[in-house]
């Protein structure tokens, strides 16, 4: 366990590194966004002059010390192309995507393993080639289409949801009308990610579901006649659930950094959303540190997963220890 | 379906409805004063201030509804008095300008407007970042002010200073800005029609009317700007009534679905912005005139109008200067002859073809221009597939590279300084509207001084149209400045460091149920301040 905590460390550091270096090897000029359209018509001494106003003329040494030391003192600065306070840009948009992407991994987790279980368990039968059928083409349809068909449909002929934002702009509503308002706002992105989402959930589970029935102590569960219930829920389902629970984890990791495609599309102000127009305007202060916080929220989610592991599983103990 | 998922699905369904009840609140139907009004908005634009916002749409547009200038430019293209009266003075040789400054004026929090914030102003500007309005102020000499009374010394004579300069440097508070080291960390404020009212980034701006506007309440109290940044989404917005319109300009694909939808009207006006493909002088076989030029004999421009733009665009004419503007050249038509080209070709020695009768290069080896294009751009990008089509035709290989915007301006203009050199055969590009328009357009766009000309994206070098281009800068006639704008146009579509293809009129789809007080102002959208101003 010393071993993985070490693991861990030299990741953090890795990240850190790159999270520096990676927004720098980008091609393009952070100096558009911070001056804007007319950056062309500065003279050579005035661009100087902001670049140094921004230490973007310091060497990448200086700048990478300054940046380690931000880490520390919490003082992230302001967003180039924002000009407001990194610190809020982030924190303001995670309880978004904590909202989108948590609902979505909760409705993909319980849907996909339901529907992978019951098509496992009537394997062989027309419902099941029907369920596989259908999440196979599920599946393979790309979110962004998916989003542009709930729209056109839910959002622009039906007119039943907001196709855009995680709240009305143009009301303010309070109490139960500002929550009724926020999950109008959430019902199309949401469906969209979940069914994106579903298809690992659904594959896991149908595996992992039957590949358990052909074991040896379901037979034996079986010729000693305990109901067929019981063999389902508790020598089937409780074992097969172990991988599912390490796609649930992997994913937990995911809630955090949003999803750029979706945010994007429903313009929901999420993180994917923020570090998605960071990037498109090389603010590399924001993605700097906006995709630190999802790194290290990524890596938590690991370590989260391989202790919940060992208690769920003791044989990974062992086998960790390895 | 069994029962159970029956009412599951039913459930469901209910859900879906109970939360779907709660409509969003839009503008009192076709008044020309309305409560609110929901405009869609393309991209966060920052704080916008005349220090902060990013791009010409929809940044600068929506400054124009917080900031005002002494001159504006009006619905039909024309700079007249807008914060001073209409007795200004302009001395013979174009360096002196004297303005009085409108009595009443206010600032939106209240102070009033006086001629120390306009000279204020000036000032400020040059200890900023901002090139635009370094460029304008860097040109004033001295200023002197009497009461209401503004003069302008400028250092050179500069026949537009009103439409290049006072009609575009918007007036920033005196009492705000004064002391302040970094002007991007001062909040919107200023003296325009609308005031910023709350930003959320990436989510919202609110504009709301400023009462005391010294042309009048504006007729809408509230602007809702959400920031949608899918164009898809937000031509479904408009069409589902969600945002009465949107900042920018539609494209011509989208005029048919608008003009079948219900309560939308298209608004077309003649437009400013171009579309340009840059040859990169500097790199062989682009480094030699005669096959730039050869290039430009083989596009068809009337079929690139017809097919991409949909007949909603000028065609470009070699000489860059649009027509109908003051340094128009006329009889730089560019013309389609693709035998012609072909012929240019041959006489330059590029004869010899490959299996596929592309033309080799001189030296016999393939030879593959690469055609920059931006990715999010369709209008450029189908421009550019016709190009390496029509060039095609004539024996030339392109092969169309389409890379993220950012990407693009990295290799064509690598930080954002001509003089970092480039690295491309050719690219898509285009201008806006103000660049366009400004006098002696065509000098920043060529000359080789890279300060001077800090458009010159083309590396283009040329000893007799820098001569021309400093005689140019250094007239005190303007008569004598046009005429030899005239021949320096003359000289470059004779070498033709870019073509100019076309400028796409800006056209502009508004629900007009919901507010009917739309304006049209040419080069500009129908999201412009005259919309929002009383009678």
């Amino acid at each position: 366990m010393k071993q993985k905590k070490s693991y861990y460390i030299i990741l953090i550091a890795a990240v850190i590194t790159l999270n520096f270096f990676l927004p720098r090897c980008l091609p393009g000029s952070p100096i558009s966004q911070i001056i804007g359209e007319n950056v062309g018509g500065m003279l050579p001494e005035e661009r100087e002059r902001i670049l140094e106003t921004y230490h973007l003329n310091d060497s990448l040494p200086e700048q990478f010390i300054e940046y380690i030391k931000n880490i520390f003192t919490l003082d992230w600065g302001i967003s180039y192309s924002k000009k407001q306070p990194i610190k809020d840009l982030i924190f303001d948009a995670i309880p978004w995507t904590l909202l989108l992407c948590g609902t979505n991994l909760i409705l993909s987790t319980v849907l996909g393993t339901v529907l992978g279980t019951a098509s496992a368990m009537l394997r062989k039968k027309k419902k099941d080639l029907k369920i596989v059928g259908l999440m196979t083409i599920l599946g393979s349809m790309p979110s962004f289409w998916i989003g542009m068909v709930l729209i056109s449909f839910f959002g622009v002929k039906l007119g039943w949801f907001p196709i855009y934002g995680a709240y009305s702009v143009v009301k303010k509503y309070t109490g139960v009308a500002k929550i009724l308002d926020i999950l109008r706002h959430l019902v199309l992105p949401v469906i969209t990610m979940t069914i994106v989402s579903l298809m690992s959930f659904f594959t896991t589970s149908r595996v992992s579901v039957l590949e358990t029935i052909h074991q040896d102590y379901v037979t034996l569960a079986e010729m000693r006649g305990i109901p067929k219930k019981r063999i389902q829920v508790f020598y089937i389902m409780r074992n097969a659930l172990i991988p599912v629970f390490t796609v649930f984890m992997l994913e937990v990791g995911y809630v955090l950094s949003g999803s750029v495609v979706i945010e994007s599309l429903f313009s929901y102000p999420g993180i994917g959303y923020l570090l998605y127009n960071a990037v498109l305007s090389r603010d590399y202060p924001l993605m700097q540190y906006g995709f630190l916080i999802t790194s290290v929220m990524v890596i938590l989610a690991s370590w989260l997963t391989d202790v919940l592991y060992c208690k769920i599983d003791p044989r990974m103990v062992s086998m960790l220890e390895k | 379906m069994r029962t159970r998922e029956k009412r599951i699905a039913a459930l469901l369904m209910a859900s879906m409805i109970a939360t779907a009840t709660i409509s969003p609140v839009q503008a009192m139907a076709g008044e020309n004063e309305v409560e609110m009004l929901t405009i869609g908005m393309s991209k966060d634009q920052s704080t916008i201030t005349p220090f902060t916002y990013i791009n010409g749409t929809p940044g600068f547009d929506v400054m124009r509804f917080i900031y005002d200038s002494l001159f504006t430019i009006n619905e039909e293209n024309e700079a007249v008095p807008w914060m001073v009266s209409d007795d200004y003075e302009v001395s013979e040789d174009y360096k002196t300008y004297k303005v009085t400054l409108l009595d009443g004026i206010k600032w939106q929090d209240g102070e009033p407007l006086t001629a120390e914030d306009v000279k204020f102003t000036f000032e400020y500007v040059l200890t900023q970042g901002n090139g635009r309005w370094i460029g304008i102020a860097s040109g004033v000499e001295s200023i002197d002010i009497d009461g209401n009374e503004i003069t302008f010394h400028l250092a050179d004579p500069k026949p537009d200073f009103i439409r290049s300069g006072l009609a575009d440097m918007r007036i920033v508070a005196k009492h705000v800005y004064e002391g302040v080291e970094d002007a991007t960390t001062v909040a919107s404020m200023g003296s325009g029609a609308y005031k910023m009212a709350d930003y959320v980034p990436d989510q919202y701006y609110t504009l709301e009317a400023f009462e005391d506007y010294f042309k009048g309440t504006p007729t809408v109290k509230t602007l809702q700007l959400p920031i949608i940044s899918n164009s898809s989404v937000m031509q479904q917005s408009l069409i589902s009534g969600e945002i009465a319109a949107y900042t920018g300009s539609i494209s011509p694909e989208l005029i048919e679905t608008y003009e079948a939808a219900q309560n939308i009207e298209l608004i077309s006006t003649e437009g400013y912005v171009s579309t340009l493909l840059l040859f990169n002088c500097e790199r062989a076989p682009l480094d030699e005139a005669d096959f730039r030029v050869a290039l430009t004999y083989a596009i068809d421009l009337d079929e690139m109008i017809e097919q991409v733009c949909l007949g909603k665009a000028d065609k470009g004419t070699a000489g860059y200067v649009k027509e109908g503007l003051a340094e128009y050249t006329e009889g730089l038509d560019y013309v389609y002859d693709p035998d012609k080209a072909a012929e240019m070709l041959d006489a330059l020695g590029y004869t010899q073809t490959d299996e596929d009768g592309m033309r080799l290069g001189k030296d016999g080896e393939k030879m593959d221009l690469e055609l920059l294009v931006q990715s999010g751009n369709t209008t450029r990008t189908r421009t550019a597939e016709l190009i390496a089509q029509h060039l095609g035709k004539v024996g030339v290989k392109v092969t169309v590279t389409s890379m993220e915007g950012g990407s693009v301006d990295d290799k064509v203009w690598p930080e954002f300084d001509v003089s970092k050199g480039r690295d491309y055969d050719m690219a898509m590009w285009g201008w806006s509207a103000p660049v366009i328009q400004k006098a002696g357009a065509i000098v920043t766009a060529c000359y080789s001084d890279f300060v001077a000309g800090g458009d010159n994206l083309s590396g283009y070098r040329s000893d007799e149209f820098d001569a021309l281009a400093a005689e140019y800068l250094a007239s005190e006639d303007v008569a004598e400045r046009v005429e030899l704008a005239h021949e320096m146009q003359t000289l470059a579509a004779s070498e033709a460091p870019f073509m100019t293809l076309f400028f796409m009129d800006t056209v502009s789809a508004v629900n007009t149920e919901q507010y009917s007080g739309w304006k049209e102002a040419k080069g500009t959208y129908a999201f412009n301040v005259f919309s929002f101003l009383p009678e």
